[in-house]
């Protein structure tokens, strides 16, 4: 795949090793676990389109001879999970949760990577004094308990969707911030942003062309490891009555249903933890890809990676 | 040259091997050490000369590196083949190094008297309160100013002058046979650097150690070295004496060097660079390395690598053409 | 004080670049409580030249010597502490955001590190480029892929090479893509802050050849900053020492390297290493004592007192200043007691 080219220049000869710029899936292709994450969130995100709509009934269809029921298929192909407590089908039940739980925890942590982002630049770019009030909020923010926050909110307002991911959201706001902002402070002293300077740029122009790209891709990888944790928060705000009720479905509502029943039927928290872990992971896998993939530095990784041993 | 050689490298080679190359980074390097003189090892970034002073001293990092041939004789034995724990009782004592960043190679939680008395007590058998006593007749000795209460000062409060005394000190503790200098002089100021150099001078002097100095600076191997070895893509590819070597050189390389200088040059001339860039060193030009650079490179230079010659008395060149750079003028 | 004398090579011409009592101290106007105790660094303290259209002004000094901070102050990458920079006759300092981007077409730099100075991110294309998105007008947009690959051929490198991103090059290669961004705008002054400090010996008269080409074709006039003082000797027409914030010594290359009156010129041009055989050289080296003070503690009067070995009484208590020398117009030099006007040839 590489090529040694020595072409003279006006005088100057050079070898200088050229790859082909490889498309996106090749790449992908390359790297085995991460097509295997890119492949089970895809599955997910078709889950989340159609799951209700495909399964919703069967996630409500009560069976009362599959009562906790051991995963197997004695009670049929879609018990193969097993059953809860009212015999319903843990299967179609995590179909059906995936839209409520990504839905929930990617909107919340995307608000948060935002909102965090935004005001991290700025904190980190503007003068002194808005810097100053923006980190002693984040200060009050991260203070307080964050659980205690979220019960105080909702009982306060409705516990409502939009309202949980606003709560969940301002809960992770300032982790975002304040890698954003030390990542800027440090970005801003380097050489090419005083050379961005010395050619007439404004902030804004160096915040989007200079900054940003280098910061994304750090807060793409906080954003999935907080996804596991965000749907966790959301379990237990569930659990205490103030997140998501019964009857919707999610997965950290049916963690926190199962546990009741950990010694009788592990299966009720094992699986939807289980998809968490699944969930989370891939994302966090895809990221890593993407952060090498998007860094043309580290890119050649990918490119090789796989063709050495392809020579041997 | 009728003295018997104080370390003799043969054949050094060193490889680094990173995700997708290999890239070898000292290529067969030979060159030798003489009691009481002073070598210069010159060479541009990436020419191996510092990669090969971390091998002699043991400090090379293994992995990526990998020592894949060659000998160092010192004292008439091999010490790449030595095994560490007997190495470790002869660096120091036989053999010493000063690095380029004085600040990163000082503890910087110790004072420097501690550090300083350390080195005789690992080696050494002497108290506590005479070991602090001969570390400040060190630093005395390598002049810095009220030394006796300096011991107790720690790296950061020095000056970056004062720092790379302080290494000399610790380097000349012991009072080797040889001291390795990689760039001592590389991040200090021009006034600074003259006056390192004549401490290496005086205590080489003094003590009769040998010196190995490594460095890109023309002007330091002619005002401190003996002899110079001139190293490009991991060999070196001229030696001799110093002022033989820059006044008649027998390599294009080191010909090239000297007459891309701006030292000699005035203004409105320009100067004549040498063309093209370093070489890449995970892969290397057929036959001799310098040949795309080269303006003596005929058809036996891209195939063959050059044998080496020697010119004159002590005075060796790898290079096909050899006889005929020699004669050429420095400045035509 | 008269800085301002034109040299023989730039007689008759109007100066592009006046700059009066430069001085930026740093640290000095603490914020909260706990910073504002810290010391004030006098990293430029009263700096004054004058720069003519086409010529190279040498600004050489050791490290702390505020060199680079002039070259800072003067592209507000830094707010200066007081003093006057008339570009044209309007002063750089007080000029408003519009008459800055203005300026920032006329005055460009480049800077030491070729590796840091080009963001990693970017392809070659979209760094050279970048100056044009912040100036739209100065290349209409479908002209602009065109222009970089000329400009890339002008500095030597393959118009290929505007595909590739910075990793992919060799630092000369790079030094000469800072070049390029340099160009893009046709600056009439260029401030060149150790263009080649960080490159190889073999690679520095190649960048070296390619800023007096450009400089021979643009006529632009170029501050050059270097601590290598035959570096700064091939490229200046003038040249201007700096010692602790001050400017120490300025004059023609000829004046300045043929007979120094200075005594720390003196002492810097003879700590040099050179590769003259001759031992002449070696014998009147001048061994100057300890280093250069803090710039935070500058010594009273004469900064250079405390390391020369001509200081007296005098030089702690008058700050000496820059003082027409008897060899020809434009030769100044800060000193109480000035070296004698050397008898030999100038070189």
């Amino acid at each position: 795949m590489t090529t040694v080219t020595t072409t003279p220049t006006s005088g100057e000869a050079e070898a200088v090793i050229i790859r082909r710029a490889q498309p996106w899936w090749q790449l992908l292709w390359r790297d085995k676990f991460a097509c295997v994450a890119a492949v089970w969130l895809t599955v997910l995100a078709f889950c989340l389109i159609i799951g209700p709509e495909l399964l919703g009934d069967t996630a409500t269809q009560l069976n009362l001879r599959a009562r906790n029921a051991v995963p197997g298929l004695e009670n049929g192909p879609m018990w193969i999970l097993g059953g809860d407590p009212l015999g319903r089908s843990l299967l179609a039940r995590l179909i059906v949760g995936a839209r409520n739980t990504i839905s929930v925890a990617l909107t919340a942590v995307f608000i948060a990577m935002t909102v965090g982002g935004t005001l991290g630049m700025v904190a980190g770019y503007v003068g002194k004094w808005v810097s100053h009030v923006i980190m002693r909020l984040a200060d009050v923010v991260q203070s307080f308990p964050s659980l205690l926050l979220a019960v105080i909110v909702l009982y306060m307002l409705e516990p409502r969707v939009g309202n949980l991911i606003i709560v969940l959201a301002t809960t992770r706001t300032p982790i975002y911030l304040r890698v954003t902002r030390a990542e800027v402070l440090e970005i801003r002293e380097r050489v090419f942003v005083d050379a961005s300077r010395a050619l007439g740029s404004g902030r804004f122009h160096i915040l989007r062309n200079h900054i940003a790209p280098i910061v994304a891709p750090t807060l793409l990888t906080i954003m999935t490891v907080d996804f596991a944790s965000v749907m966790l928060s959301e379990s237990g705000l569930s659990f205490l009555g103030i997140g998501i009720q019964p009857p919707a479905i999610t997965w950290g509502l049916m963690v926190a249903q199962g546990r009741n029943y950990l010694a009788q039927a592990w299966w009720l928290a094992f699986f939807p933890g289980l998809m968490i872990m699944f969930a989370t992971l891939s994302a966090n896998i895809l990221s890593s890809w993407l952060r090498l993939a998007t860094d043309p530095v580290q890119r050649w990784r990918l490119e090789t990676h796989k063709k050495e041993e392809d020579d041997k | 040259m009728a003295d018997k050689p104080l370390l003799e490298v043969r054949d050094l080679k060193v490889e680094f091997r990173t995700g997708r190359e290999i890239v070898k980074a000292v290529n067969g390097a030979n060159f030798t050490a003489y009691p009481g003189k002073t070598l210069a090892i010159l060479g541009e970034s990436g020419s191996g000369k510092s990669v090969s002073a971390q091998t002699i001293m043991r400090l090379l990092q293994i992995p990526p590196g990998a020592i894949t041939g060659g000998t160092a004789m010192f004292h008439g034995v091999d010490i790449l083949k030595m095994p560490m724990d007997e190495w470790r009782q002869m660096s120091g004592k036989k053999m010493a190094m000063v690095f380029q960043d004085a600040l990163a190679s000082l503890n910087p939680v110790f004072t420097v008297g501690w550090q300083i008395a350390e080195t005789f007590r690992i080696h050494g058998e002497c108290s506590r309160s005479e070991a602090f006593d001969r570390a400040g007749a060190l630093l005395e000795r390598v002049g810095i100013p009220a030394a006796r209460d300096r011991v107790k000062d720690f790296p950061h409060q020095f000056s970056g002058g004062m720092r790379q005394r302080v290494m000399i000190a610790m380097a000349v503790a012991l009072k080797p046979d040889l001291l390795i200098a990689d760039e001592p002089t590389t991040a200090l100021d021009v006034t600074v650097q003259a006056q390192i150099m004549d401490l290496i001078k005086d205590i080489s002097k003094e003590s009769g150690m040998s010196v190995i100095l490594i460095t890109h600076d023309l002007g330091v191997v002619v005002d401190v070295a003996d002899t110079v070895a001139v190293m490009y893509a991991g060999r070196v590819v001229e030696g001799g004496n110093v002022i033989d070597v820059l006044q008649q050189p027998a390599h294009p390389y080191t010909l090239a060097l000297l007459r891309s200088a701006p030292q000699a040059r005035e203004k409105g001339e320009r100067l004549q660079p040498i063309v093209g860039s370093p070489p890449d060193l995970a892969n290397l030009p057929t036959g001799c390395s310098f040949h795309p650079r080269c303006a003596f490179a005929t058809d036996i230079c891209r195939r063959q690598a050059p044998p080496i010659k020697s010119v004159a008395e002590g005075r060796i060149s790898e290079c096909h053409h050899a006889e005929t750079v020699h004669h050429e003028p420095v400045h035509a | 004080m008269n800085p301002s004398t034109p040299s023989p090579a730039a007689a008759g011409k109007k100066p592009i670049l006046q700059v009066r009592g430069l001085t930026k101290h740093f640290g000095a106007s603490g914020g909260f409580g706990l910073t504002s105790r810290s010391k004030v660094i006098r990293a430029v303290d009263g700096v004054s030249f004058d720069l003519y259209p086409g010529e190279t002004l040498g600004l050489v000094g050791e490290s702390g010597c505020g060199k680079s901070t002039v070259a800072r102050t003067l592209l507000r990458l830094e707010e200066p502490t007081a003093g006057q920079a008339l570009f044209d006759g309007k002063d750089i300092f007080t000029m408003d955001g519009a008459e800055m981007r203005n300026l920032r077409r006329r005055m460009q730099v480049i800077f030491q590190d070729p590796y840091a100075s080009l963001n990693p991110r970017m392809r070659v294309e979209d760094i050279i480029s970048e100056p044009w998105v912040i100036h739209p007008d100065v290349v209409p947009i479908d002209q602009r892929p065109d222009r970089v690959r000329d400009l890339l051929e002008s500095v030597g490198l393959r118009r290929d090479h505007a595909e590739r991103y910075p990793h992919q090059f060799s630092g000369g290669q790079l030094q000469r893509i800072g070049i390029a961004r340099a160009m893009t705008l046709n600056p009439q002054v260029m401030i060149c802050d150790e263009p080649v400090s960080a490159l190889d010996l073999s690679i520095q008269a190649q960048v070296i050849n390619l800023l007096e080409e450009i400089q021979d074709r643009h006529q632009i006039a170029y501050i050059f900053i270097a601590h290598d003082l035959s570096v700064v000797r091939h490229m200046s027409d003038r040249v201007a020492v700096m010692y602790l914030g001050r400017v120490a010594e300025l004059g023609t290359e000829r004046q300045v390297y043929g007979s120094p009156r200075h005594p720390y010129t003196k002492a810097l041009l003879s700590a040099e290493p050179t590769i003259n055989f001759t031992n002449e050289m070696q014998s009147r080296r001048i061994l100057l004592q300890g280093e250069v003070p803090s710039p935070a503690n500058p010594p009273s009067g004469c900064r250079f007192r405390t390391r020369c070995w001509k200081a007296e009484e005098r030089c702690k208590v008058d700050i000496p200043e820059l003082v027409v020398q008897s060899d020809g117009d434009g030769h100044v030099a800060a000193c109480h007691f000035p070296e004698p006007l050397s008898t030999g040839p100038a070189h």
